[in-house]
Order: C-alpha cells, then structure tokens, then sequence
C-alpha cells in the first residue's frame, strides 16, 4: 500500500516535469520548397551528440552541459521560390497543440515577418520553447524539449555560429549613443 | 591319449611372470602415445586449419568493432552538427525578435 502511494506521487510528480514534444510534420510541404532544413533529435541522439563536444574547452563543455539535459531538438524550416507556397493554417495547427502551461512570450509583426516566441513554464523553469518564424517566402518551426538554462544557452551567444544577441543589441545601443 | 595328456599340461592354469601386469601397462601407454604423436605428424593441416579459422574470426570481430566504433562516431558528429544548426537557426529568429522588440521601444 505504501509503495503504491509512493509510486503514485513519483507519477504526479514527474508529469509534470516532462516537457512537451509538438508534431511539426507538415507531409508535401518539403517538395514544394526550394531549401529545406529538417533537424530531429530525441533525447537518445542528444546524449550522443553530447559526448562529441569537448570536455577541455569552456565554450563546448557549457554546451555539453546545455546538450545533456535536453530531450529533443525539432528544427522545421522551409524556404520558397514564391511566397504564399504555405499556408498559415499549419502555424494555427502547430499553436493548438500547445498546453496551459506554455506562455507567449514574444510576438512580433510586420510586413515582412512575423515572429512568435512561446515558452512551456513549469513553476519558474523552462521546459520547452517553441519559435515561429513566418516569412512570406520562408517558414521556420524551431521545438526545444527539456529543460532550457537561459543562462547556460546566454553564455553560448557568439560561439559556434549561435548570433551573439546581447552584443547586438549593446553596439546598437553604443552606435544611437554616438549619433 | 596322448595328445590330451599334452593339450592339459600346455593349457594348465599359470601364474603369470613377475611383472607381467606392468609390462602390459607400459604397452598400453606407449601405444597410446604412439596414436596421438602420429595423428599430429601426420595431419598438420589440422592444426594450422584450427589456427587460421582463429585468426579469421579475431580479424572479423576486430573490423566489426572498428566499423560500429566508426559508425557510432560519424553518427555522435553528425548529431553534434545538427544541434549547432538546430542552436544557430533558434538564435538567429530570437534575435530577429529581439531586433525587433528594440525598434519598437526606440
């Protein structure tokens, strides 16, 4: 009886927990892009992935450690010679599939893209973040599962190709300061 | 007559010689040692069959290992590249918002 109750509050405990993977199959849009980039690792190929950056260097061991933790990587992007060869739809379907638990974080509009940032928030962690990116001739889809350090992934900014976004943002910043 | 009266003395129960049970042991032994010296000399190739098919197999198993390790690795780099992109894409459209965000509050 003991046991069951504790197996039981394991349970509760754990679903929690466990992030949210979102079905990002979009079947016939691939053939009808000029440039696809389609990225599927589960928690398996994370680990694998993960033993392959270096524990020697700084940069790569924070991203082991960022690697390690993670559950799933999903990475849909879609570029078109014409734009309209997608339709929004499939965004809505993708955004019906989030939980309560996720929240918007950042939505951005405009003539030329439209950008949508979504976080699965578990008390004050991240365990899942989901980033929409929809261009008129490009759609992108990016689906993080695991729990996500901001700290950790900051640190990453401006290695391995990963755009340096407070450095940015910082020189703009300098340059209006100029004028 | 005669010859029964002979046939019972040659035949007549005897003890055997002093001896007799080791040299008969000593037989069995080098008649023993004798079949298996001439089945090595005589089948080498056996040997060097049993020998081959050993290295074969430790050859096989060795190259097996070497292509899963191999294939393993390839597989542990490709993953590694895809996360780098999968990272690289994520933080280029985080800072498209970003670009974004900040243009409106200026």
């Amino acid at each position: 009886m003991r046991q069951s109750i504790f197996a039981a509050l394991i349970l509760i405990l754990a679903v929690p927990v466990s992030a949210q993977r979102l079905n990002l199959d979009f079947p016939g849009l691939a053939e009808r892009a000029t440039e696809t980039v389609d990225v599927t690792l589960d928690a398996q190929m994370l680990r694998l992935a993960a033993k392959f950056f270096s524990g020697r260097d700084s940069d790569e061991r924070a991203m082991r450690d960022v690697v390690h933790r993670l559950e799933g990587i999903y990475v849909r992007s879609y570029e078109f010679e014409r734009s309209g060869e997608y339709d929004m739809a499939l965004v809505e379907r993708v955004k019906r599939q989030l939980g309560p638990s996720w929240k918007r974080m950042v939505t951005v509009k405009s003539k030329r893209e439209n950008v949508e940032v979504y976080t699965d928030l578990r008390g004050e962690s991240i365990v899942g973040l989901l980033v929409i990116s929809a261009e008129p001739r490009e759609l992108t889809l990016v689906n993080i599962v695991g729990p996500i350090d901001l700290d950790k992934l900051g640190g990453l900014e401006g290695q391995f190709g990963i755009p340096r976004l407070s450095a940015k943002i910082q020189k703009k910043a300098e340059e209006k300061e100029n004028e | 007559m005669d010859i029964e009266r002979e046939l019972k003395t040659v035949l007549r129960r005897q003890r055997p010689d002093a001896g007799f049970t080791e040299r008969v042991m000593a037989a069995v032994r080098e008649a023993d040692h004798r079949r298996q010296t001439s089945s090595i000399s005589t089948q080498p190739w056996r040997a060097w069959r049993a020998v081959a098919a050993a290295v074969l197999l430790t050859a096989f198993l060795g190259g097996w290992a070497a292509h899963e390790a191999a294939q393993r690795r390839a597989e542990g780099e490709q993953a590694r590249q895809e996360v780098l992109i999968a990272l690289r894409i994520t933080g280029e459209k985080l800072r498209s918002a970003q670009d974004h965000v900040r243009q409106i509050n200026n």
